[in-house]
């Protein structure tokens, strides 16, 4: 651990105090928040929400009519290798479109409509992009 | 051989026992709530994101695998949801100004000025990192958490997450150096 390393975990574990909280209030709105969200997730389930994201999450998947136009016979070490690349990505976009159907859900419960725009801000997000920069200049 | 006691409780949450996600919620809360408290900088936030926290827990727990410990698990979706936090905060435009007028009325004036001076100092310096820069710097410094564990929670790669560190902790430096010299 360096200097500032050390700077910033003392004034870590003393700046703020350790505020008293409520932990009976915790455990209550707990409990409240999630008799309220599967309330939520009932009601949704039920909506036909549900039936769009899914297809959504459907037609983001590539179809498997696409074949490979293989110019001649001697490359069909080539056809195996495309054939392979091809299985991988439909299993990574398949895994895919069920994390956006699992996003999605969560979303929708939390009333986050905005989330995609903030996932989009983050990727586009400046600092980051010069942090990386920056390191790979270093590198 | 006797199993541990944590994994106990929590395959009786699992179970969706309803005492047990209670005593679950008493024994992490303390360790929690002062570990989400450094990265939000608010008390009334740190609660709220505290109780959004045991929600994901008992909504997730299944999802749990067991590939790190319980309390690893768990402050990994708080750190989600803290940088998730901070992310909105940022949309708000949260002045710094605000930030440093709170922490002098928090404080109490007969506290060693020096304190309280280094204390707004890192504070503020927070205030100049990205939120995905301020929740890996407070998760490894305060917490140490690994970058693997931080990078998952986040998003980012381990390596990503190594480079928000570095970075972040560069531009505290930075400012520290400006405001000292």
């Amino acid at each position: 651990m360096d200097k500032t390393e050390k700077f910033i975990k003392d004034e870590l574990s003393s700046g703020v105090e350790n505020t008293e909280f409520d932990i009976d209030s915790v455990i209550a709105g707990t409990h409240s928040s999630i008799k309220k969200r599967a309330t939520r997730r009932k009601a949704l389930y039920s909506s036909p929400v549900v039936l769009v994201l899914l297809l959504i999450g459907i037609m983001a998947l590539p179809g498997n009519d696409e074949s490979a136009t293989l110019p001649g016979g001697e490359l069909i070490v080539a056809g195996w290798e495309y054939s392979w690349t091809e299985t991988q990505n439909l299993d990574l976009e398949n895994s895919q479109g069920t994390v956006f159907f699992d996003q999605s859900v969560d979303y929708l419960i939390d009333d986050n409509y905005f989330t995609y725009n903030e996932d989009a801000d983050a990727l586009l997000d400046e600092s980051d992009l010069e942090a990386l920069l920056g390191y790979l200049k270093e590198a | 051989m006797t199993k541990n006691p944590d994994i106990v409780l929590f395959e009786k949450v699992q179970s969706r026992d309803s005492k047990a996600f209670d005593q679950l919620m008493r024994e992490y809360s303390p360790e929690l709530y002062n570990f989400i408290l450094r990265i939000v900088s608010n008390a009334e936030d740190a609660q709220d994101i505290l109780q959004d926290t045991f929600v994901r827990v008992w909504e997730k727990s299944h999802q749990f695998k067991g590939n790190s410990s319980i309390k690893t698990w768990i402050f990994r979706i708080a750190i989600n949801l803290s940088y998730t936090h901070l992310k909105k905060r940022k949309r708000w435009s949260l002045s710094i100004l605000d930030e440093i007028k709170s922490l002098i009325s928090d404080s109490d004036p007969v506290q060693d000025t020096e304190r309280v001076h280094n204390s707004m100092l890192l504070e503020k310096s927070l205030t100049f990192l990205t939120p995905r820069q301020h929740a890996v710097v407070v998760s490894r410094i305060y917490q140490d958490l690994p970058f693997a564990q931080i990078g998952e929670a986040l998003g980012c790669s381990e390596n990503a997450a190594k480079v928000h560190f570095h970075e972040g902790k560069k531009r505290i430096e930075s400012y520290i150096n400006k405001q000292v010299s």
